[in-house]
């Protein structure tokens, strides 16, 4: 592993690939800052620009701006009460307290330390873990594999917050419409209704840049951000020796719960912060503190949700399961250049893998390294008025949805999926489960077909293997939760 | 246009409900095949029916009172006349060419942000037009369309 990792330095230690580590978690940390703007949205809008690039610079940038963003939230957490990503929201309880204490660097302190342990480390368990990981998964065979993308699938539904039977709505929708064009087996023509632009499908960068792009400036017109100012000064960014015998223990519980929830897709950073911060605030001896400016409180969930980030990407480099939006973007900018990420990513493209783990170090150095000193420039990017956000987000947008296929039919799509998008978002349906389904959905189908026609056609082969088995157990479980609490409710009501 | 969210989810669930139906009916047309000869209406169809069980669930919850989040449309004028802009926006597109439909789509981008007058509308409707042009086709290399422009534009 070591020799492979050696490798993959020699890779992301190039001068290009530095530039774009350091250009990705640059842009990262500012739209982790910046309210309107979430890294689903940016990484959709910059995929046009991973088109003349290395895979690996690609997803190299692409990483930079998911893991920046992360940091960059919790910067206006603590020092604004305002939340730049939702992993950063449990932040604010504690973090904005230590601010108007006074205490803000060494909150912001903390937050950029216990993210660079908890991201190094994460880092560490990403190596160890999936090697071995995609090794067991390539003893799957279709029935194995196609249980295996439907629980993802259903878990990252469950797990993205919201409505679970809203998600999979989204979820059934996003499948259908990845079977539109050409069916993949026998090339019959899905759903194109005489549109010759349908032929190949609806471009997934286009369906997610409008579903998070144009409806996020959608939505967000309704009542535009304010810019705000930061009223207070920051001082003494190095937290003091009583902060760390503090906060120790709690960036290596963040980091350790982060990492293991993050490997399951939906799990995330949002879950794993809440999860951390519950943790400490159970187990400390003083748990009235919390809420009232504990150091604990802003250590745990930073250290959490940076180890959740790196750790989901655990499922899409050993599996080909991404599980989050954002993660499914960089699926796509690998499926752009012809790369499927899955069990023989590691054997097949070691120069991916190995080169995007050893930027991942990279880029959490770079992190530390540029966040702290360059704090008070993260602040001053909110008072950027959001009209200037606004229409630089759907001018990216257009001309990268034209970019696609040089072609206004795309442009039209993209913005008939950004009206959907807000709409659908207005009413609580969650965009990420339709971008997830309709990627995985093909894959989906593949496995399907393999697996029936090898069986021929009887639906037991996927009880039959007890790997399929448990999965599909599992899937089904989670599946069910909504009908269970519907069926609840109804007797509730009943009685 | 502030349906009750219980409601909402009722009407959101018949139009699932309709657009599963219709994926179902269109899978049949396609042939569904056999599990051992699936054909390429099979997996259509399985998603479809998904769709029509679920709208059925957001159906009778939304009827049972029990809302699952969603929030009411506030200010719903100024997306809708920027969702105007848009589709007028892909319409121009190719008769104006991109600088033009851009710098219409930037005036009522500025209309709807509230920025009606003075300079700052002025330079904006041409600047990030011309600005994005030449950074992304001239300099970029990616192709937009020019449009009526394209004499003065000289490619």
């Amino acid at each position: 592993m070591l020799e492979n990792l050696a490798s993959g330095f020699s890779i992301a230690l190039t001068p290009w690939n530095l530039a774009y580590a350091g250009f990705g978690a640059v842009l990262g940390t500012a739209i982790g800052v910046l309210p309107g703007l979430g890294p689903p949205a940016t990484i959709a809008m910059l995929l046009p620009l991973t088109y003349g690039m290395e895979p690996v610079s690609a997803v190299i940038m692409l990483a930079g701006i998911f893991y920046g963003a992360m940091y960059g939230g919790s910067t206006t957490s603590i020092l604004l009460n305002i939340p730049g990503e939702a992993g950063s929201v449990v932040t604010c309880l504690d973090g904005y307290r230590l601010t108007r204490k006074g205490r803000a660097g060494a909150a912001l302190g903390i937050a950029a330390i216990g993210s660079f342990i908890a991201g190094t480390l994460g880092v560490i368990g990403l190596s160890l873990i999936s090697p071995i990981l995609a090794d067991f998964a390539l003893r799957f065979g279709p029935a194995e594999y196609f249980s295996l993308v439907l629980l993802g699938l259903t878990m990252a539904v469950y797990l993205s917050g919201g409505s679970a039977l809203k998600g999979l709505i989204m979820g059934a929708i996003g499948l259908l419409i990845g079977t539109v064009g050409l069916d993949p087996v026998l090339g019959a023509e899905r759903y194109t209704f005489g549109i010759s632009n349908l032929t190949d499908g609806l471009d997934f960068v286009v369906v997610a840049m409008g579903l998070f792009g144009i409806a996020e400036v959608l939505d967000n017109l309704e009542a535009p951000e304010q810019p705000v100012a930061l009223k207070t000064g920051i001082k003494g960014i190095l937290p003091t020796l009583e902060d760390w015998k503090k906060s120790w223990g709690a960036i290596t519980r963040g980091s350790l719960f982060g990492f293991f929830i993050g490997i399951l897709p939906g799990g995330g950073a949002v879950i794993s912060s809440f999860v951390a911060y519950a943790v400490e605030k159970r187990i400390s001896k003083h748990p009235e503190q919390f809420g009232h400016g504990a150091i604990e409180g802003v250590a745990a969930p930073e250290a959490a949700n940076n180890a959740a980030s790196v750790s989901s990407f655990i499922p899409l480099l050993t599996l080909g399961i991404p599980g989050n939006a954002s993660i499914a973007m960089i699926l796509v900018a690998l499926m752009i250049h012809g790369i499927r990420p899955g069990p023989q990513l590691i054997e097949n493209h070691p120069d991916v893998f190995w080169g995007a783990v050893a930027s991942m170090y990279v880029g959490n150095f770079m992190l530390l390294a540029l966040n702290l000193p360059l704090v008070g420039l993260w602040v001053k990017l909110l008072r950027v008025p959001y009209n200037i956000l606004a229409l630089l987000v759907v001018v990216i947008c257009i001309v990268g949805a034209y970019s696609v296929n040089n072609s206004t039919f795309d442009v039209g799509v993209m913005i008939v999926f950004g009206i959907l998008g807000y709409v659908l978002r207005k009413g609580g349906f969650p965009a990420a489960p339709l971008i997830l389904a309709m990627i995985l959905g093909p894959i989906l189908e593949r496995s399907l077909q393999q697996a029936m026609i090898s069986s021929a056609g009887d639906p037991l082969i996927f009880l039959e293997k007890p790997m399929s088995a448990g999965l599909l157990l599992v899937a089904a479980l989670v599946a069910l939760t909504p009908l269970v609490s519907l069926a609840r409710s109804g007797r509730a009501k009943a009685a | 246009m502030t349906a009750k969210p219980k409601s909402a989810d009722a009407i959101a669930g018949g139009a699932f409900l309709l657009v599963g139906a219709g994926a179902v009916v269109g899978a049949i047309q396609l042939q569904v095949g056999t599990p051992d000869e699936p054909q390429p209406g099979f997996f259509p169809f399985l998603a479809g029916m998904i769709l029509v069980i679920l709208s059925g669930l957001l159906i009778l919850q939304g009827l049972r009172g029990r809302s699952s989040g969603g929030e009411p449309f506030t200010h719903l004028k100024q997306p809708v006349l920027a969702m105007l802009g848009l589709v007028g926006f892909v319409l121009l597109l190719e008769p104006l060419g991109y600088i033009l439909a851009t710098a219409a789509l930037t005036a009522v981008l500025l209309f709807v942000l509230k920025v009606r007058r003075g300079l700052s509308f002025g330079l904006t409707i041409v600047l990030l037009p011309v600005g994005s042009y030449l950074l992304f086709d001239r300099l970029l290399d990616v192709p937009l369309p020019e449009g009526i422009l394209s004499v003065v534009l000289g490619t």
